[in-house]
């Protein structure tokens, strides 16, 4: 996001690319190594994200969502670029100033369940964190873990249940109970409300919701979900097969989208009142062997001959939007 | 649901079925006309694919106890032979479930997947049933569908899988296709393909169609008609645009308030869970959720009666007092 005037970053993230070796192609004589064969996840990712601002990642799959929350909790290294957060590369963290971010950025991870040590009562399971960072006395652990069940719903008395005791938005619950538990100062969650009956996803979404105005809490949000995606947050980052095609604020992105692939989410986002629609043919393309040019251009409905030959860059388009399109669709 | 156009392909008739002591489907009563979609919605553990099971006869006395008629086409399948169901399912019921990885067999080719009902109903000779194969692979939006016959079901992404679940479950041009949550595991972009080409195939051939879905959004966009599911029994059934647009079951209407748009301001969520099987109360099954609920409804359960251009089974929709017992 481009970090309003006056305001520093909580992250930045500079041109970062991500590529994974899979593979040699066929060398080129006997017995010589043949070059690696790369799979870009990542390409020329820049984004910011101001603190106490909420910015969603949507995208299909395989776009790299996931890959770049990867990178931003310091659990990958980028093969290019830098990650930087309050200012300091991530490459470069002395063990201080890893103990405090690994205290101040929390992830909810897309599994909850398998997050979470099936032996462990959930009551170890959110006084881990607390201790790990010694947050307060031994004794005043009970009572802490006792506040934070109860402040996302549930019962002071589920901390000695075991989590397969516990129902599919119980245990969603716990999982962002665990992330609130180390007091962080940003939350990165994956796919946190995919999968869930609609009522305790309307459920989770107010929690969240709620945590987010009364904490202050900067927010990451990896969704496929449009809808949750605009009810969370107030920025969107649209990524299309590892690079952000479009961003800006929510509503004025989901009100006049500029690229057509946020077009084409849109459109196959189900809703009332709207026929059914298959906005978008194919599926995403291997991120191994990248065409040349836009890398959208083989689904888009746009597509012209000037697509296919040069990649478009992300530029500025209007008070707080970038997009990354040759033809951007009028507003 | 009644329909009015002719005889009903499908009619059920006060189906109920009981695992041990709790009873999972609670006097089930629908019709699908031919050419019809219906999709049935509820949270989980409402029944809905329970229902979609018995209909399809994978769920039989005596592992489960059934009561209650099921017509199909002037056949009663409860009665069915097991030898005689195997002539219909696959062949005149097709049937697309969720989890397309765990229902194709990961040892054999698509190809010879797809083979399998075409050889086996329709009596098709090796090339020809090759070749209609083929046809159907790329029916089913495919790119290059020959070669593709003898790939493995881990060769394919889950949006190419969940197309050969469809192309088997179409090859036999089924008069009834059963569709359980085909497509929740997908992108948004790729439901709208994997949905618009069912519903196009679907219409092509006249047959009908049972949807269980989560998502009313997309129930709308499908289905002709849809039938609420709350703890085995149906609350609200009728037209989809009408019973979505204004729904009278408070049920309905929660489900329906909690459903994320992309113009949401502010959710308001169904209170509590479902209840265990085994604790339901007495009258209304929705009463201890129900933000309307009076003594009445927790003893006395609400017959389903026409309301409104719908069927509905509430005694505040059909304007009851429920302040008191009686």
């Amino acid at each position: 996001m481009s970090a309003r005037a006056g305001q520093k970053p909580l992250f930045s993230v500079l041109d970062v690319e991500k590529a994974y070796e899979v593979g040699r192609a066929p060398p080129a004589r006997r017995f010589a190594r043949g070059a690696p064969r790369l799979l870009h996840a990542l390409d020329g990712v820049r984004l910011d994200v101001a603190e106490g601002d909420a910015v969603a990642l949507v995208g299909e799959s395989g776009s790299g969502k996931s890959t770049l929350v990867r990178l931003m909790l310091g659990l990958e290294a980028a093969t290019e670029g830098r990650l930087l957060y309050r200012g300091t590369d991530l490459a470069s963290l002395g063990v201080e100033a890893r103990k405090t971010f690994s205290r101040e950025v929390a992830y909810i991870y897309q599994d909850a369940r398998g997050s979470m040590n099936p032996r462990m009562r959930i009551g170890d399971v959110l006084a881990e964190p607390m201790r790990l960072h010694g947050l307060c006395a031994e004794a005043d652990v009970p009572a802490r873990v006792g506040a934070l069940l109860e402040r996302v719903g549930l019962s002071a008395t589920m901390r000695d249940r075991f989590p397969s005791e516990l129902s599919g938005g119980q245990v969603r619950r716990v999982a962002v109970a665990r992330a609130l538990a180390s007091e962080p100062k940003i939350v990165f969650a994956d796919e946190s409300v995919a999968g869930l009956d609609v009522s305790v996803q309307a459920q989770l979404l107010n929690l969240l919701r709620s945590l987010r105005r009364e904490m202050g809490l900067t927010l990451v949000f990896i969704t496929h979900d449009l809808g949750v995606a605009s009810y969370l947050c107030d920025r969107i980052a649209v990524m299309y097969l590892g690079r952000v095609v479009e961003e800006g604020p929510t509503g004025d992105v989901l009100t006049r989208p500029r690229h057509p692939y946020s077009r084409a989410l849109m459109d196959a986002f189900p809703s009332f009142g709207r026929p059914l629609g298959a906005p978008l043919r194919g599926e995403i393309p291997s991120p191994i062997d990248l065409p040349r040019g836009c890398r959208f251009a083989s689904r888009c409905p746009q597509a012209r001959d000037a697509c296919r030959e040069t990649e478009p860059v992300l530029v500025a388009d209007g008070p707080g939007r970038r997009v990354a399109c040759a033809f951007p669709l009028s507003s | 649901m009644t329909t009015g156009t002719g005889e009903a392909l499908l009619r059920i008739d006060r189906l109920s079925l009981k695992r041990g002591r709790n009873t999972v489907l609670d006097e089930v009563s629908l019709s699908l006309g031919r050419g019809r979609s219906l999709g049935l919605l509820g949270e989980s553990g409402a029944g809905k694919s329970t229902l979609a099971m018995a209909i399809i006869g994978l769920l039989r006395e005596p592992e489960v106890g059934l009561s209650g008629s099921l017509v199909f086409d002037g056949t009663e399948l409860t009665e069915l032979s097991e030898s005689r169901f195997q002539t219909l399912r696959g062949r005149r019921i097709g049937l697309i479930f969720q989890d397309a990885m765990g229902s194709l067999d990961p040892c054999f080719t698509v190809g010879s997947q797809i083979c399998e009902p075409l050889r086996r109903h329709l009596k098709l000779d090796k090339r020809q049933a090759l070749d209609r194969a083929a046809q159907l692979l790329d029916s089913v939006g495919i790119p290059d569908a020959r070669a593709r016959l003898s790939a493995y079901p881990h060769q394919l992404s889950g949006g190419m899988q969940q197309r050969v679940m469809i192309a088997i479950a179409l090859a036999c041009d089924p008069e009834l296709l059963i569709a359980d949550e085909p497509t929740s595991a997908l992108d948004v972009t790729i439901q709208a393909q994997i949905m618009t080409l069912v519903m196009d195939r679907v219409r092509a051939l006249g047959s009908s169609a049972v949807f269980v879905l989560h998502d009313l959004a997309l129930a709308a966009q499908v289905c002709d008609e849809v039938a609420v599911m709350y703890g085995g029994q149906i609350v609200e059934t009728g037209p989809s645009a009408l019973l979505l647009g204004s729904p009278l079951h408070p049920y309905t209407q929660g489900l329906r308030a909690c459903v994320v748009e992309l113009d949401s301001h502010e959710l308001e969520p169904l209170a509590g869970n479902v209840p265990d099987p085994g604790d339901m109360p007495p009258g209304c099954r929705f009463a201890t959720r129900c933000p309307k609920a009076g003594p009445r409804c927790t003893q006395v359960r609400p017959p389903l009666v026409e309301l409104e251009g719908r069927r509905v089974a509430c005694w505040v929709a059909q304007g009851e007092p429920v302040g008191v017992a009686s």
